[in-house]
Formats: C-alpha cells, structure tokens, sequence
C-alpha cells in the first residue's frame, strides 16, 4: 500500500478513491473488534469512524507520516472500540491480555475533539433535506451562491445566503442541545 | 437578523482562512473579547466539520461497497445466478391466485396509494417487465370484483376514496392538505388489444398489488415518501407556499415516476389548479428526498404515483 498516494488522493478531494485502498486495513481491524466481543458490523462502525478521523488528520497542514497509515488506522480503530466497549460497560479483561503496539504519539491528539464533531454531525443529520442539500454544496463542493441559488430553486443568492443562515442557525440550536445533554451526563458520571 | 447573518458569514470568512492579515487579526480581537463570538466560532467550526462528517461518511460507505465488490466478484457472480433463478421460480407462482390476498390486503390500505404502471419499466430486464405486467392483470381481475362488491367506483377528483376505512386519513391542517389516491394503469392501456379501455384507471392500491410477493410479513412494498406520508406530510407544510390571496382551496393533481432507486423523474401535471399553484406544486415534488421504491419482492421496481397536492384548508379564514 502506497502511503504518500493515499495521502495525496485525500489532499486532492478524491476521498472515496482513497478509501477504497484504505479499507485493504480492515480485514485487520474487524479481526481485532471479533476477538474483543465485538461483531463484524461493529468493527464496520469503527473503522468508519477512524476513516474520518484519520482524514481530518491527513488533510492538516502539519501532518507528516511518522508511521504508516496502516499503524494509525489501526491504533485509532483500537481507540475508538475500546471506549465503545466501555461505553457498553464490557470488562476489558480479554484486552488487556492482547499483546498490542504502543499508539503513535499524535493518535490522541487525532481523535481528540471527537465528541465534538460527531455531535455536530447528529445535529446536522436532524435537517431536512433541502438544507443539508444547500449545506453541501455549499461547504463540501464550494459551490458559488448564485449557483445554489438556481439548482435549488430559490429566488437568488440573497435567498440562498438567508437558508443557510437559517439551516446552520436551526443545526447549531439541536448542536447546543446535544452538547447541554452531554455535559449533563458527564456531570453524572463525575 | 441581518447582522447575524453577517457574523455567520465573517466566521465562515475566517475559518476558511479567507481573511486578509489586517482583518484577520481585528476578527480574533473581537473574538478575545467576546465569549458569544467565541461560542459561534467554535459552534460553526464544528457544524462544518459535522458536515464534513456527513460527506465523508458516505464516501467510506462508497468505498466500501467498491473494496467488497472487487473482493467478492467471483462470489457475487455465482449468487446473482442463483438469485435470478430464485426470483424467477418465485415470480411464476405468482401468476396463480393472488386475488383472494388482494382483497384481504384492501383493509390495510394506507392513505396513500400509488400507481404503478410498467409503461416506464423499458429499464427493467424482460422477466420483470413480464411479471409486473402479469401481477396488473391479476389486479385488474381485483378490481373489478371490488368494484362490484361497490367499492371501488371513484371519481378521480372525490377527496376520499370510496372504499376507505377508519384508516383512511385525509390531512388536513388548515393551510394545506393532501390525500392520495392510487389508481393503476393497465400496462396494456396503450395497446390496442387490451381487453381495457385506454386511459381506464381503476382505484386501486399499490399494496395488495404488491401482495403477491411471498412475505405477507414484509409490509411495506409501495412507494414511499421516507418516513411515511406524515413525514410527506411535514414536508409540504414546511415547503409548499399557499398564495396569501388564494380563497377557499384548490388541488393540482401531479403525477410523478418513483425510479428503481427511489429518484423522483417525470413530475407532470395532470389536474391544473391555476398555471401557479401547478408550478409551486411541481416545484416542491422536484424538491423531496429520494422515495422508497416500489419493490415486487425484494426487487425495487419503477411505479408511477399521483397525488393530488391541496393548496388551502377547510377552515375559513386560514391559509
């Protein structure tokens, strides 16, 4: 597997490409997730999950490979299931006894701010379609206003500039909530 | 609102590291000195990455199903064979008697009601088409008999089906309302020879139609707004824009192509309302999501559904 072309596929925005070769890791990882009583479509979730991650590293400025992928993929895919089972209050008795690599240094740093992003992301999920649409192509394709504008039937670029503020307004309120909630279970925990 | 708008663009502005040196540093004071800024900064930082996430899930999903197809070639070759052979067996008992479940099945009838018709399946292979054109003459045999037994005779206008039951629903809000009607379309309707008139649109629903898959548990195989003609329902409230001047109310009787993948296609008009009610009405059906297709089996088919789509309420006084 050929890291730098992986990392410059991601940088050129052909992030399915890219993945399609990163998933030659997850025959690995969905091992990993089955032997700690996980099943194949957990280790699916998780390696999903670590595919993004992984991608908003690469994609940083300041990123240099100082291991391969393969190590970060897995040591995030590691990460991540073992806060999942956590979650599910498994005991990590079997885990502990696994003989495991030490995680790259930047590992942590990768998936902090996690909780974060991915509650971003459920709140956004609650938009209706037509927001999400306009978000979309506003955000991930950079598509000019104007052009939004026309493709989705709104009376100009002041319309469409109004729709998003109200489409980001309508997912940062479900954002503040889904974060008020989850502080609110930290706090039970503490 | 204005101003906030302007905020939410300045953010964006400065996190897509858009700003020049002078204004960048004048963005972070004011972020220094203002935790609500700092809040939206953080917020919006977020929600773009959320974005992101959402984008890239469905590329990893994508690359997924690429990486699986590319390592179960073989596998899948060999079980799609199998399957074709499978669904075909299967299909040809359905040409025997299936009208019994069609009635039993009209009870259970959703408020909406699709229209298939293959007169659209050019896509679809040859022994699906021939099914499909089998499973309408079963229907049509249905229908008639129903239509005896002095359900079926609707207007095509009436509101309400005629045959409903308590679970009919008609949804009204006051500002706007829908109800659907399925009528199906003899594929043949077009040929010459067919024992139907042209044009004959029995009322009828898509689900019994669909009943004669063998899985009388598998419920749901019409077409489907997702989240069910509620959520249809929501949808239209949300997008349709009732002109304030419009008295009393007016239906546009559209009619739209739910393709194999649930794509919408071919919205037309069929019943006008006013030249633009009918675009309104055009415009919010090329606005909703992708629908469940219609499925005969566990094989999405092409239907084509109308729904009557009603500007303004019964309430006086509200639209």
């Amino acid at each position: 597997m050929n890291d730098p072309e992986i990392l410059e596929l991601i940088r050129h925005g052909q992030d399915q490409k890219a993945f399609v070769r990163l998933y030659a890791h997850f025959p690995k990882v969905a091992r990993l997730v089955r032997a700690n009583s996980g099943s194949t479509d957990d280790a699916r979730d998780v390696f999903q999950d670590a595919l993004i991650i992984f991608h908003r590293k690469a994609r940083s400025m300041d990123f240099r490979l100082t291991s391969s992928i393969s190590t970060y993929l897995f040591s995030v895919c590691r990460n991540l299931w073992r806060e999942e089972l956590r979650r599910r209050n498994r005991s990590l008795t079997k885990w502990e006894v696994e003989d495991m690599p030490e995680d790259p240094v930047d590992v942590v740093e990768m998936m902090a701010r996690e909780g974060d992003y991915s509650r971003a992301e459920k709140a956004l999920r609650t938009l209706g379609e037509k927001c999400m649409e306009l978000l979309k192509r506003f955000y991930i394709a950079h598509e000019p206003l104007m052009d939004i504008a026309r493709t989705l039937g709104l009376a100009g670029e002041g319309a469409a500039k109004t729709r998003k503020y109200k489409c980001l307004e309508a997912a940062r309120k479900r954002f503040r909530e889904l974060a008020a909630g989850a502080d609110h279970i930290d706090h039970q925990h503490a | 609102m204005r101003d906030e708008l302007h905020v939410m663009e300045l953010v964006d502005r400065y996190l897509d590291v858009a700003m020049g040196e002078v204004e960048r540093s004048a963005f972070e004071q004011r972020m220094d000195s203002n935790a609500d800024l700092r809040l939206l900064v953080n917020d919006q930082r977020a929600l773009r990455e959320g974005m992101l996430r959402v984008h890239l899930r469905r590329a990893a999903a994508g690359a997924r199903r690429v990486w699986m197809f590319r390592r179960m070639l073989p596998w899948l070759a060999a079980a799609g064979l199998i399957l074709a052979t499978a669904a075909s067996v299967i299909l040809n008992r359905d040409r025997e008697g299936h009208d019994q479940e069609v009635e039993d099945h009209r009870t259970m009838i959703a408020p909406v009601e699709g229209v298939l018709t293959n007169a659209d399946s050019s896509e679809a292979s040859d022994v699906e088409e021939l099914k499909v054109e089998t499973v309408f003459v079963q229907r049509r045999k249905a229908n008639e008999r129903i239509r005896e037994h002095g359900h079926g005779e609707s207007l095509p206008r009436s509101p309400v089906e005629v045959s409903s039951d308590a679970r009919k629903e008609q949804i009204t809000d006051g500002s706007l309302a829908f109800d659907v009607r399925v009528r199906t379309e003899h594929p043949a309707a077009s040929d010459s020879t067919a024992p139907v008139e042209p044009n004959a649109l029995t009322p009828a629903t898509v689900k019994p139609l669909l009943a004669t898959v063998e899985q009388p548990g598998n419920a749901d195989h019409q077409p489907s707004y997702p989240g069910g003609w509620d959520a249809m329902h929501d949808f239209l409230k949300a997008n349709l824009h009732v002109p304030r001047n419009l008295r009393g109310s007016r239906t546009v009787l559209v009619s739209f192509v739910v393709d194999r993948k649930g794509v919408i296609r071919d919205p037309k008009v069929l019943e006008s309302g006013s030249a633009k009610l009918d675009k309104e009405a055009l415009r919010v059906i090329a606005l909703m999501p992708r629908w469940e297709p219609c499925r005969v089996g566990d094989t999405p088919v092409k239907s084509r559904i109308e729904v009557p789509i009603r500007f303004g309420g019964d309430e006086p006084g509200v639209h």
